[in-house]
């Protein structure tokens, strides 16, 4: 990464509106604990920074939201209709992956799938910077996906068949099974979190080197590339909502003999 | 004799001594991940056009497929790419 900022052309991230605030907060005690002070490859400024967006983005939603649901009209209009065919599109996605039952789980993959959106496309603002640029947040958003897709697997079948699960379909190769079955359900918040973090900084980081090879505002030649990162960074919402779906479905549908191969995507 | 000229290429001073091939190496795996990746890509868009060619009337669900496997596709690719992120650092 300081190769990349050195070849931009500048020793230093680009400034954003958070960077005074951090410079002011990170030589004080609680600072240095949260580990703000670390110089090392400016991770200190993009860990504060990440935290301020996010906060920043999960309040706008908040807002929106307010604002949509205030007074429920029978024929809606403005930010309540727009809100309503975006969760009309995301109820149609999910229960293209999970069925019928799929709306118990819309509240957290609905969220999931906005907030990654307003983190990503809060990159291509001038003087902001995408959340989901550091790993962090996008390790912190897979744990909890891992997390949530344990705990709705337990609620919804019960530990033993959750346990069983982990045996796979063949009984006499249930130790080699059980193995192959943690590893692999390890490695789904791992390759959730990768795949987002490498997406949003290598859009996030070519934009910025076209920025710098344009000398700035003279030649816009960045305006292509952030228009293919609206695209992208939509793309990358909608995969890690569609796949939290999937691993939901994968272990709630199991007891419904339903022919899910045969359900549409609901595109 | 050979070694001596090698040794007074200029090229010789970043791999002398312990040898080291870092820069070679991630521009090579990156090139190996990326044309990998082309390939796989390829073939799903190849299938994908296909499909929809036989049956319009599922063009829908197989373009939502289609995205899924593209991305899924590309995490392999941009997974060399961090790769060299993390790395190039120490070229």
């Amino acid at each position: 990464m300081n190769t990349l900022l050195l070849a931009a052309g500048g020793e230093e991230p680009p400034k954003t509106i958070f960077t005074p605030l951090w410079e002011k907060v990170k030589d004080t005690e609680w600072g240095q604990w949260f580990g703000f002070d670390q110089m090392d490859r400016h991770l200190g400024q993009f860990w504060f920074e990440a935290i301020c967006f996010s906060m920043m983005a999960a309040t706008f939603l908040i807002i929106i939201s307010a604002i949509a649901t205030r007074k429920y009209n029978n024929v809606p209009g403005g930010v309540q209709n727009l809100l309503e065919w975006a969760v009309g599109l995301l109820r149609n996605l999910v229960r293209g992956f999970i069925g019928e039952q799929g709306d118990k789980y819309l509240p957290y993959l609905g969220t999931v799938f906005l907030f990654i959106f307003c983190m990503n496309i809060m990159g291509l603002i001038p003087t902001f910077r995408s959340p989901t640029m550091t790993l962090s947040t996008t390790a912190a958003l897979g744990v909890v996906t891992f997390v949530m897709v344990q705990f709705y697997a337990v609620r919804d079948t019960g530990l033993i068949p959750y346990l069983k699960h982990f045996m796979g379909d063949i009984l006499w190769l249930a130790p080699l099974m059980v193995v192959v079955e943690i590893v692999g359900e390890f490695a789904r918040p791992l390759s959730l979190s990768l795949r987002l973090f490498g997406n949003i900084f290598g859009e996030d980081m070519v934009i910025e080197n076209l920025l710098h090879m344009g000398q700035g505002i003279w030649i816009p030649i960045q305006i292509p590339m952030m228009a293919f990162a609206i695209f992208g960074s939509f793309l990358q919402a909608f995969i890690f909502t569609c796949l939290a779906s999937l691993y939901i479905g994968q272990k709630v549908v199991h007891e419904h003999e339903e022919g899910h191969g045969d359900e549409s995507h609901g595109h | 004799m050979f070694t001596e000229l090698l040794a007074s290429l200029p090229l010789a001073e970043a791999a002398s001594g312990a040898q080291n091939y870092l820069g070679a190496a991630l521009a090579i795996g990156l090139g190996i991940a990326a044309f990998g990746g082309a390939l796989g890509q390829g073939r799903a868009v190849a299938g994908a056009t296909e499909a929809v060619s036989r049956q319009p009337e599922a063009g829908g669900r197989i373009q939502g497929m289609m995205i899924i496997g593209l991305a899924l596709i590309e995490t392999l690719v941009i997974y060399m790419l961090l790769i060299c992120f993390m790395w190039g650092g120490k070229l």
